[in-house]
């Protein structure tokens, strides 16, 4: 493995080095990349041996990504496998050898009558064409024919394995139906609400969630998506590989999602407003995801985990997330406790223990009725 | 070993047979071509599997393959070719919108055109593109030649006429500006006030419990 920097860095005094340094070795950059196993395992021991480098490691690779045009290792990763079972299936069941001088048998042109020949391929464009609006047709139909739904009750969680092993899970309040004709060819589901999931990747059989606004088509992945019919926004965090989102409006533009990302989209209410700022083009925005304090959890995907938790937001979406949590109904009677924001974490807390925790630091008070909690 | 040979020796072991040499053309040719494929397409998916379909159509014919100097270009050309036929066949289809241009775009783009756009946070996005300015066109040519197109110095230095140590230097001072520019974080401190806040409610909350 050669590389203009290993030999210096062998010898020099590494608490020197910086991120250019590391960048500039080539097998540092397979070890960035992935490719190359013994540039991995040597970075990888490295590492190990000198972890007060870790931080600068750590952005070097970050730039790498950057200029390398955001091919991660997990990328790699991800396209290396199909490529391995590709080449596995060809090599499972071998293609049999074409002769490879094939005979052509030359058209005579005397014997050719020109009408019939286009009357021959106007024909087949009929055809092709007949069968294309056929399965175009089918395939808009076929998502509800035959359908399986899924219910999660509000307060209620609920897991869900379908056949090709892709296991979702569905937070409270929310419906997945699943195409009648679910990995056949294709695999579709519908989703109102929130859900998590982790897809067995096919790329014979793209996986897509169809929600009233965006499509997210897997590219092997974990994600979630929250789509209430209620709720300002749409969301689509990316926990692991790839997904394309599509938008429903009349744009369809097409969304690249990295992981760690989130599309945040705005909806329909304040559609019509923007549209009106004709600030079409800011609808939707991709930011990262919010890490917890702790770095490794994600707080879009905590509920999945049993944990209730807020991450600056104001009251009143905390009250609907509440409601879909514990299944209660929350009124809130005055108004200026909507705007209170709160950052919080719970877990397997029950409601009165979270209402006294935010009532701690907002100035507010409650009442609890049965199922209904008015908020004062 | 260097680069081109490790290249050509891997291309020969290749054409005799070896699995092993089908694996490595894999990995040594990834990144170029998967960037190659990207801006064409502007879909990693899409371009990944052309990449797959040729080089597994390369190996089913690989004994009658030539020998070439220049393994990497000559695949970047079998790529070409595939993405074209694709392009070809959609439009006798009738297909409109295949993946293959929907972000056709990107062609037009340049490096530093591409790698800002596909930035998603749009701190680093706005650092990166003040950063960008500073540097020379040489500089952007070869840093796109190093980690874009993933050339090794030894091509860069004989495809842009200058020496290897020269290639290495011009690429070492375009990452030391561009790190200064890219290392300092903005958001670190809302970060921080955020997990104070959120640990005190925590510890209520526990009080209460």
């Amino acid at each position: 493995m050669p590389s203009i920097n290993r030999e210096i860095l062998n010898k020099m005094n590494y608490s020197k080095f910086g991120i250019e340094d590391f960048l500039s070795d080539i097998s540092f950059q397979e070890y960035c990349l992935g490719n190359n196993e013994q540039a991995v395992a040597f970075w990888t021991e490295w590492l190990i041996d000198h972890p007060e480098k870790a931080s600068t490691i750590h952005s070097a690779k970050a730039l790498y990504y950057v200029l390398n045009g955001n091919i991660t290792d997990e990328n790699f990763r991800a396209d290396y496998e199909i490529f391995q079972k590709a080449f596995g299936q060809l090599s499972f069941n071998p293609v049999p050898h074409l002769p490879s001088e094939q005979k052509v048998i030359p058209l005579k042109r005397s014997n050719v009558n020109l009408v019939m020949v286009l009357t021959g391929i106007a024909a087949c464009f009929l055809i092709v064409f007949a069968v294309y609006l056929f399965k175009v047709k089918k395939s808009k139909e076929s998502i509800t024919n035959g359908a399986l739904s899924f219910s999660s009750p509000l307060g209620k969680k609920k897991s869900i394995i379908l056949t090709d092993g892709t296991k979702i899970i569905l937070n409270g309040g929310s419906k997945l139906t699943v195409a009648g004709n679910y990995n056949i060819s294709q695999r579709d589901v519908i989703l109102e609400g929130e859900g998590y999931f982790d897809v067995i990747h096919n790329a014979q059989k793209p996986f897509t969630v169809h929600t009233a606004k965006i499509n997210i088509k897997d590219i092997g992945t974990i994600f979630n998506v929250k789509a209430y019919a209620t709720d300002k926004t749409t969301e689509a965090s990316l926990i692991k590989g790839a997904v394309e989102i599509t938008l429903n409006n009349k744009t369809k533009s097409k969304i690249l999602l990295n992981p760690n990302h989130k599309l945040v989209l705005l909806n329909n209410k304040d559609l019509n407003i923007a549209e009106g700022k004709k600030t079409v083009k800011e609808l939707f925005i991709v930011r990262k995801v919010t890490k917890n304090t702790d770095g490794n959890s994600v707080v879009e995907t905590d509920w999945t985990q049993n944990k209730l938790t807020f991450s600056d937001q104001p009251f009143d979406e905390i009250a609907v997330q509440m409601e879909r949590w514990y299944g209660v109904k929350i009124d809130i009677i005055n108004p200026d406790v909507r705007a209170y924001h709160f950052t919080a974490t719970f877990d397997h807390e029950d409601i009165t223990q979270v209402l006294e925790a935010l009532k701690l630091s907002g100035n507010f008070k409650y009442r609890k009725e049965d199922n209904v909690i008015s908020i004062y | 070993m260097e680069g081109p040979n490790l290249h050509k020796i891997t291309w020969l072991e290749f054409k005799s047979g070896s699995e092993k040499a089908l694996h490595n053309l894999y990995k040594q040719h990834y990144l170029g071509l998967i960037n190659y494929g990207i801006k064409f397409s502007g879909n990693r998916q899409y371009s990944n599997d052309c990449i797959v379909e040729m080089l597994l159509g390369l190996w089913e014919k690989r004994a009658k393959l030539p020998e070439v100097e220049n393994v990497r270009s000559y695949l970047l050309t079998c790529l070409r070719t595939i993405m074209l036929q694709h392009i070809r066949s959609d439009k006798l289809r009738g297909v409109k919108e295949s993946h293959a241009h929907s972000l056709i775009d990107h062609q037009e783009l340049s490096y530093e055109e591409h790698i800002t756009k596909i930035q998603t946070d749009l701190i680093i996005k706005d650092k990166l593109t003040k950063s960008l300015n500073k540097l020379t066109e040489r500089q952007k040519e070869l840093l796109q030649l190093k980690f874009f197109d993933n050339l090794d110095y030894d091509e860069i230095a004989s495809r842009c006429n200058i020496s290897k140590r020269t290639a290495y230097n011009i690429v070492y001072d375009a990452l030391k500006i561009l790190k200064d520019d890219l290392k300092k974080e903005g958001n670190e401190d809302s970060y921080y006030l955020l997990s104070v806040v959120s640990l005190l409610l925590f510890a209520m909350g526990a009080n209460i419990s």
